[in-house]
C-alpha cells in the first residue's frame, strides 16, 4: 500500500511536469512530502503504516527491552575507566542531545511539539531500562542487595548501552510524532522571481542565453462565439475574372472526397480512367477563401454518367445540402495563370521607405 | 508602441511574428538568437508546453545599428499559433510597431493561413489599429517541404495588396534577416514619418 501510493504520486508528479513548473508549492519541494490528490493516498498510507506498527512492531519492541534489560544488568559491573568519569548533568545533557538528534532524523518533519515528545519519550524508556535491570539484579540478589536504578544511571557504559536499545525499542513509534505543517512558499505570482527561472536562469547563462520555462497547458477557456464572430476580418472581395471553362479533375480524387457510404468498388475501378470537367465559375470564386466547396448534387452532375451510375445514395445523404471540399492542390495547379491575377500592388504607405537607412543586425557567420 | 528615448538617443520598437500553429514563428526567432551576436542580444525567454508549443510567447530583445546616431533596440515577440489562445495573441499584440506574419507554404495548411491572417486583423481592430497603419511584411515559410502551394497562390490569398513578402526556410535561417530587416527599416522609416508629420 505504501509503495503503491509512493508510485501513484510519482507518476501524477512526471505527467504534470515537475521539472521548471510554475505551480506554487511544488516547486523546490520534496516529492514524498506533496499531498497527492490521486484517491488520497497519504491518509491510505498512514493508516497503512500504523497497521504494520501494530502487527510486528509491539513483537521488536518487547524483544528489544528484554534484551536491553538484560544487557543493562550485565554490564552494570563494568567499572568506568578511570579518567573517563563524567558527571551526571553532562550525561543527561548529551543523551538529550543523541535524543533529540535521533528524532529529527527519524522525522526530519517533526514538529516542534513532536521532537520534544521523542525526547521525553526516548528519556523515559531509557530511564524504564535502567529501572528494570535495577529490579532484575534486585531480584536475582534475592532482595539482598537492593540496586537503585540512579545509581545505575550515574554509570555511563550502562547508560550507553541503555540509549541505544532505548532508541531500538522507539524507533517503530516514530511514525506517530506530529509534523509540522508544509511550508507554503510565499506567493510567487512575478514571473520573474519564481525558483523556476531563477534556476532556469542560471542554466541559461551557462547554455548560452535561451530561457526556456515548461508550464503546465491549462488549456484555454471557450470564448464567447458571438465575440470572435465580431472580430472576423471580412476581406473586401478581390475582382473574380470572368472566365470561361473548365478544369479537369481525376474522378478518383473527387471520389475520395465523397462520403465513403456513396462510393463502391465498381465506381473506384471505373473512376481511374475518367476525369472530371469543373467549371470554372464554380471554383474563381471561392479560391480567396483557399478553399473550393460544392454540393453534392453539383459533383453528381459533373461525374461521367459511368462513374454516377456506380455510386449509391445513402437514404440520410441530402445530396443538395450536403457538401464537399475538392482537393485545393489538385484544382489550383490546373488552372489557368490569369485565374490568380492580382490587381496592381496597393501597399500601404507605411511600406515606401524612400532613402531610410536599412536596419543591419550583427550577425555571427 | 514605439518609444524614443532623446536622452539616452534610443529608439525601442516592438515586432511581433503572427500566423497559425506550427508555421515556424518561434524557429525564426530561434535562429535569430543563434546567429546574432551576444553583445547585441539579450537572452531569448520562451514560454512553453512541454511540447514545445509556444503557450505565451516567446522574446527576443535585439539591437541593431545605429540610425541617425540612435540606437535602435527591437523587441521580438511570438504569438502561440493555436486557434484557442487568442486572448494571449491580443495581449502580446497590444503596442505592436511591426509584424511579421508567418505563412506555412503546405496545401493543407492554407485554410488555416487565412484565418490567422483574419484572426490577426480582427484583433488589431480591438486596440484601433489596422495593418494600413502598422508595417508588416509577409513570410511563405517551409518552401523547401515537397507539398508546397505556388507563391502566386499565396500571395492571392494572404497578400494581395503585395506588401514585401519573402519565401523562408526558417529552420536553415533562409529568409529569416531579410524578413527582420525589412520590417525593421519600415517601423523606423514610419516612425520617421509620423514624427515629421507631428503625430509622434
Amino acid at each position: 500500500m505504501w509503495n503503491k501510493s509512493l508510485v501513484l504520486r510519482q507518476r501524477g508528479l512526471a505527467a504534470e511536469g515537475l521539472a521548471g513548473t510554475l505551480e506554487a508549492g511544488r516547486v523546490g519541494s520534496h516529492p514524498l512530502s506533496q499531498a497527492s490528490s490521486i484517491g488520497n493516498p497519504g491518509r491510505a498510507s498512514a493508516g497503512a503504516m500504523r497497521r504494520e506498527f501494530t502487527a510486528i512492531s509491539v513483537l521488536s519492541m518487547l524483544i528489544a527491552f528484554m534484551a536491553g534489560t538484560v544487557i543493562c544488568m550485565q554490564i552494570t559491573h563494568v567499572e568506568t575507566p578511570s579518567g573517563w568519569e563524567v558527571s551526571a548533568s553532562v550525561l543527561w545533557t548529551l543523551e538529550a542531545a543523541i535524543f533529540g538528534t535521533a528524532v529529527y532524523a527519524w522525522r526530519p518533519a517533526v514538529s516542534l511539539v513532536g521532537w520534544v515528545l521523542g525526547i521525553a519519550g526516548l528519556t523515559l524508556v531509557r530511564v524504564g531500562l535502567t529501572v528494570a535491570a535495577a529490579a532484575g539484579l534486585t531480584a536475582m540478589s534475592g532482595g539482598e542487595t537492593i540496586y537503585p536504578a540512579m545509581q545505575n544511571t550515574a554509570d555511563a557504559v550502562p547508560r550507553v548501552s541503555a540509549i541505544l536499545f532505548s532508541a531500538m525499542i522507539c524507533y517503530p513509534l516514530r511514525l506517530f510524532l506530529p509534523e509540522r505543517a508544509p511550508r507554503r512558499p510565499a506567493d510567487a505570482r512575478r514571473f520573474a522571481e519564481s525558483a523556476a527561472v531563477k534556476s532556469a536562469t542560471a542554466a541559461a547563462a551557462a547554455e548560452g542565453g535561451v530561457l526556456i520555462v515548461t508550464v503546465k497547458d491549462r488549456g484555454a477557456t471557450v470564448e464567447d462565439e458571438s465575440r470572435r464572430a465580431a472580430e472576423t476580418y471580412q476581406a473586401p472581395p478581390l475582382p473574380v475574372p470572368d472566365m470561361e471553362g473548365a478544369i479537369n479533375l481525376p474522378a478518383s480524387a473527387i471520389l475520395a472526397q465523397l462520403p465513403r457510404e456513396m462510393v463502391t468498388e465498381k465506381a473506384l475501378a471505373v473512376a481511374d480512367s475518367h476525369d472530371v470537367p469543373i467549371p470554372l465559375e464554380a471554383i474563381l470564386g471561392q479560391l480567396r477563401e483557399a478553399r473550393v466547396v460544392v454540393s453534392i448534387a453539383q459533383v453528381m452532375e459533373w461525374l461521367p454518367s459511368r462513374v454516377r451510375k456506380a455510386l449509391v445514395q445513402p437514404a440520410e445523404l441530402t445530396l443538395h445540402e450536403d457538401a464537399v471540399e475538392l482537393p485545393l492542390n489538385l484544382v489550383v495547379t490546373r488552372l489557368p495563370p490569369e485565374a490568380l491575377e492580382l490587381p496592381p500592388p496597393s501597399p500601404p504607405a507605411w511600406a515606401d521607405v524612400g532613402t531610410s537607412e536599412g536596419v543591419v543586425f550583427a550577425t555571427t557567420q | 508602441m514605439a518609444s524614443i528615448n532623446y536622452a539616452l538617443k534610443e529608439i525601442s520598437c516592438k515586432i511581433v511574428y503572427y500566423g497559425p500553429g506550427m508555421c515556424g514563428k518561434t524557429t525564426n526567432l530561434q535562429f535569430i538568437h543563434q546567429r546574432t551576436m551576444r553583445e547585441k542580444r539579450g537572452n531569448m525567454v520562451s514560454l512553453a508546453t512541454p511540447g514545445e508549443r509556444t503557450l505565451f510567447f516567446d522574446f527576443l530583445p535585439l539591437e541593431a545599428s545605429q540610425i541617425h546616431g540612435f540606437r535602435t533596440k527591437f523587441q521580438l515577440y511570438t504569438v502561440p499559433g493555436q486557434v484557442m489562445y487568442n486572448s494571449t495573441r491580443k495581449l502580446v499584440l497590444r503596442g505592436v510597431d511591426g509584424i511579421i506574419f508567418v505563412c506555412d507554404s503546405q496545401w493543407e495548411k492554407m485554410r488555416g493561413n487565412l484565418e490567422s491572417f483574419h484572426n490577426l486583423i480582427g484583433n488589431l481592430s480591438s486596440y484601433g489599429y489596422s495593418l494600413e497603419s502598422t508595417p508588416y511584411v509577409v513570410q511563405y515559410n517551409k518552401r523547401d517541404l515537397p507539398n508546397i502551394a505556388p507563391i502566386e497562390y499565396m500571395q492571392y490569398v494572404v497578400n494581395p495588396r503585395q506588401v514585401p513578402s519573402f519565401e523562408s526556410i526558417a529552420i536553415h535561417g533562409n529568409g529569416v534577416f531579410e524578413s527582420l530587416n525589412a520590417v525593421c527599416t519600415m517601423v523606423l522609416a514610419h516612425l520617421s514619418q509620423k514624427q515629421k508629420a507631428g503625430v509622434v
